[in-house]
């Protein structure tokens, strides 16, 4: 993977944590997909044992922590979740059950929820997570 | 070969004693040695009167007939390593004949040092086999007559200082043993620091209850054998292990415990309000105050830097007036005393870190930035706000917190140790809020998270709260938003590899322990005990002001013998451990008091007692330098004074002292010098002494020897010493000019940090280094190579390069060739008066 001249220049100051936290999707993230992944410990068993995290790196243990972070801009600009092709191996091995990636999995499904511009997909999404 | 004359046999009525040897005739020894020939030789042995064959080395029955019937004085036991065997012997035979001294009875190691050391050169065994019955021969004639064990007063009493919870453990465990107690606490009530907390793991126990049941155990008031002194200090403790003298100082309460209803009508009345220490400063108390809801004895107490009536009689005495019971006296005095104690118990406790020293994380400088210690008195009941988390300066509950880990801990400018209990203690903190709390949003920054054991379990629990956020990262900023008035919180993520920002309402500084000996260092802690608890405790923080301590071979023991330590005194631990090590503390002090031990810990009933001989000592203090554990003092002439109950036997003073005015009867040069000259020097060969550490180096070369090593021939002799440290240069010296080619010290592995240094006695192998490195001059003036005298570092587990050591140095040794003093006939230079004399 070549590493663009704009990889070295930082991207934004500082990340503000609090700013960037989505609290609406977050909240429905978790009550459609469970409290276990955030458990993870960041210890990153997941990505050594990603046949394709050479292709996107810190792939999916990144992806867990954004989303334990209620991050989910960060994680848009991320590919992971496109290309997981849902081997299990992440899930198998995670030391702490975690399961990352049924976690890559619901990333897909709010990722389409945020780029559907009619906002009907999100409207869905929140609207299950209500009942 | 050279006969040496024995000097030593025509100044002492040694000569006179009959010796018995009795050869062990196991198969390890007949299959490498012929012993009817190794028999007939011993008996041509100057002092030996009978030669037996025994079965086996713990066959003791013909030996203890043959001193019963006096055909025989002292005893060689020519058999196994004395590692496994002397002890035995020892104690068996004068159980049996209990006029004989147990150093009258010698192991002359000849399975190891010649069966095993020489398997493949029968003739060199053999030869080693009578070399080291020669030794051992002229060793047990020249040994000093010891009881089996000295009787020492000691007194029935033990004192705790600091009654927290490991204080008040090692009370409650003393007295069960029926032991007097006295509690010195510096506060004003009992339990310390756990009374301040909220919840204590791993059960989240109230610590009310655990304090209630620990007082309830000790029936405090009504057992007549523990007395608790509150708002007392211990102002000195001098004396010897068995019989300290502790000086006291019971400061005035102002208020009889006894008639104090604790009805609370005095503080309604005073007047004056100052910030409460029990909450750390989040609330104000009166100058008559009650510690708090619980507390013990259950009275009310006057604080007098701030009493308005103390400081200025006449100006208020409100609470008087008010006071029903008349319990009120604000002309108390303090009283001192003095009490004789057998042992002392160290619980003092820790103090968190100052928190205003971390400038940058914003702490005194904005009133919503706490530390942990004060988030526990916020969660806890009978806290300032009644256990509702409310951020002091805000007035209202916090919407988002963040705590940040090792505030001071893990840094070279703080404190450079990890605290143990914080991260664990702010994952409770976290998950007490979030379940109080749902909607306020937690951020932890840690640098590791240390959650040792199963409070693992603890931190996976917090994880999966969806309002506890870990961020790894150390906070290095925390700062005002001026637009909102928000703290904003900086650090990197560095599992992101990004810079972060966070904002809060309420920063919680997860500050370390330091231990309070540290903070406010007593006055019997800087000048009572001894000299070198101010040197070496205070002025060189090699622990960081924890108490020092071999954790391991002495457990709890701290340098001096008989004061034992725990709780965090010791290092930063949690309450369990805590209360744990007060249950070792008060077990090993038990032992001195009771002294019921007869083990290698109960140094009060060793007769082996260190000797000076005042006429020798040139008062030149290096005794009382070296000495690890404070064992001299000066008497009134200004000879060095030994305290037989402070000595641990380690000898270090032995091979200190220049002069070799300093005996143990179980190592002293007449020993020592009386094996190295037994033995022959021989003109053509090179011959090689080595010295080695009884716990590490000896053991070590008994475990390579009988897995089948050999040594090279050239080693004459292997003598076991308590320490390397007590070898004294002169021996080494007088060997060399006796003729003997290197003398190989092996002492144990030495080191500033804890983590190297393995020396039971602290530093016995940095001192012979030292002494070896000053001996280099002497050496050279001699003629004498430097190299012929060499210290390795051997540890128990190097049986497998040991014998590779010996082996290098005696290749090196060869190389040098012999030793020039070998023309002058072995020992002409003793005979001439420079070198050993008696």
């Amino acid at each position: 993977m070549s590493t663009s001249p704009e990889a070295y220049v930082s991207e934004a100051a500082i990340l503000d944590l609090s700013k960037e936290f989505d609290e609406e999707l977050y909240k429905a993230f978790i009550k459609r997909y469970g409290i276990d992944f955030k458990a993870c410990m960041q210890c990153a068993t997941c990505v050594s044992v990603c046949p394709l995290s050479d292709i996107v790196p810190g792939m999916p243990r990144l992806d867990m922590l954004l989303a334990g972070l209620g991050l989910f801009n960060e994680i848009a600009r991320r590919l992971s979740p496109w290309i997981c092709d849902q081997c299990m191996e992440c899930s198998r091995n995670c030391p702490r059950r975690a399961n990352p990636a049924k976690i890559l999995a619901a990333l897909r499904e709010i990722l389409t929820a945020m780029y559907d511009p009619t906002g009907i997909t999100k409207r869905v999404i929140l609207g299950r997570a209500k009942k | 070969m050279i006969k040496l004359k024995n000097s030593l046999d025509l100044t002492s009525t040694s000569y006179m004693t009959k010796v018995g040897v009795y050869i062990c005739t196991c198969r390890a020894v007949t299959e490498v040695i012929d012993v009817n020939k190794l028999a007939e030789d011993v008996k041509k042995i100057e002092g030996v009167e009978l030669v037996k064959f025994i079965k086996s080395c713990y066959d003791y029955d013909e030996i203890i007939k043959d001193l019963q019937e006096k055909r025989i004085e002292r005893v060689v036991i020519a058999g196994c390593s004395p590692r496994y065997v002397l002890d035995i012997a020892r104690e068996r035979i004068t159980l049996a004949v209990p006029d004989i001294s147990p150093l009258w009875i010698e192991v002359a190691p000849i399975r190891e040092q010649a069966a095993w050391a020489f398997r493949n050169d029968r003739q060199r065994a053999q030869e080693a086999a009578l070399t080291y019955i020669k030794a051992y021969v002229s060793r047990v004639k020249a040994a000093e007559y010891i009881p089996r064990e000295v009787e020492v007063e000691r007194v029935r009493r033990a004192l705790v200082i600091g009654a927290g919870i490991a204080g008040l453990t090692a009370a409650v465990d003393l007295a069960d043993m029926g032991i007097e107690v006295i509690v010195v606490e510096k506060r004003p009530y009992v339990g310390g620091k756990v009374v301040q907390l909220a919840r204590y793991f791993p059960k989240m126990c109230p610590p009310y209850c655990g304090i209630e049941f620990i007082l309830g155990r000790l029936k405090a008031r009504a057992n007549p054998l523990i007395k608790i002194y509150t708002n007392a200090e211990v102002l000195e403790v001098y004396g010897s292990p068995g019989k300290f003298k502790a000086k006291i100082r019971v400061n005035p309460r102002y208020v009889d415990p006894e008639k104090c209803l604790a009805c609370g009508k005095c503080s309604e009345v005073c007047p004056v309000e100052v910030p409460n220490e029990f909450d750390f400063g989040l609330s104000k108390r009166k100058a008559i105050y009650l510690p708090h809801e619980l507390a013990w004895p259950y009275a009310h107490v006057v604080d007098p830097e701030n009493c308005l009536e103390i400081k200025n009689p006449g100006s208020c005495g409100k609470c008087i007036e008010v006071c029903q019971s008349g319990a009120i006296n604000l002309k108390e005095q303090p009283r001192e005393f003095e009490v004789e104690v057998g042992a002392v118990i160290v619980a003092t406790g820790w103090e968190p870190y100052d928190a205003k020293k971390l400038e940058h994380l914003g702490y005194g400088k904005y009133p919503n930035v706490i530390t942990n210690v004060q988030m526990e008195r916020l969660l806890a009941p009978n806290g300032p706000t009644k256990g509702e988390v409310i951020v002091p300066g805000l007035g209202r509950k916090p919407r988002k917190i963040v705590f940040i880990q090792c505030a001071g801990q893990r840094d070279e400018n703080h404190l450079p140790y990890c605290s143990a209990v914080c991260c664990a203690a702010t994952v409770k903190q976290a998950i007490t809020i979030a379940e109080r709390c749902p909607d306020t949003q937690i951020y932890i920054f840690y640098i590791d998270v240390r959650t040792f054991g199963l409070y693992e379990l603890f931190y996976k629990q917090a994880g999966k709260y969806p309002n506890i956020f870990f961020i790894r990262g150390r906070a290095w900023k925390v700062e005002q938003d001026p637009a909102t008035g928000e703290l904003v919180v900086y650090a990197e993520d560095t599992i992101l590899g990004r810079k972060v920002s966070v904002r809060a309402d309420l920063v919680v500084l997860a500050v370390g322990m330091v231990p309070s000996l540290r903070v406010n260092p007593p006055s019997w802690y800087k000048s009572g005990v001894g000299r070198s608890w101010e040197q070496e405790l205070l002025q060189i923080p090699r622990h960081q002001y924890f108490v020092e301590s071999d954790y391991i071979c002495f457990p709890m023991e701290t340098k001096r013998t008989g004061i034992y330590a725990c709780g965090c005194a010791m290092w930063p631990m949690d309450v369990q451990t805590s209360v744990a090590t007060a249950h070792a503390a008060a077990m090993r002090a038990a032992s001195v008091i009771l002294g019921k031990a007869r083990t290698e810990y109960s140094y009060l009933t060793d007769p082996n007692q260190i000797k000076i001989e005042t006429i020798k000592c040139t008062q030149c203090k290096r005794c009382t330098e070296e000495c690890p554990f404070d064992t001299y003092s000066f008497d009134e002439r200004g000879y060095p004074k030994p305290d037989p109950l402070k000595c641990r036997r380690c000898g270090i003073c032995v091979g200190a002292c220049p002069a070799v005015a300093l005996s143990l009867p179980y190592h002293n040069t007449e020993l020592i010098m009386s094996m190295i000259k037994s033995i022959d020097i021989k003109s053509d060969k090179p011959q090689v002494i080595v010295f080695a550490c009884v716990n590490d180096a000896y053991a070590s070369l008994d475990i390579a020897l009988r897995q089948g090593k050999t040594l090279p021939p050239e080693v004459e002799l292997v003598i076991p010493v308590p320490c390397i440290g007590s070898v004294n240069m002169r021996w080494v010296t007088d060997a060399l000019s006796l003729g003997f080619d290197g003398i190989l010290l092996l002492g144990c592995r030495s080191g500033e940090a804890t983590a190297t240094q393995q020396c039971h006695f602290i530093r016995g192998p940095d001192l012979e280094r030292t002494r070896i490195e000053n001996l280099r001059d002497t050496l050279q003036k001699m003629m004498i190579e430097p190299e012929r005298v060499k210290l390795v570092e051997i540890t128990l587990e190097d049986y497998n390069k040991v014998v590779e050591v010996i082996r290098d140095f005696v290749e090196q040794i060869k190389k040098m060739g012999l030793n020039p003093m070998k023309q002058f006939a072995g020992g002409a230079g003793m005979e001439y008066g420079f070198g050993y004399t008696f």
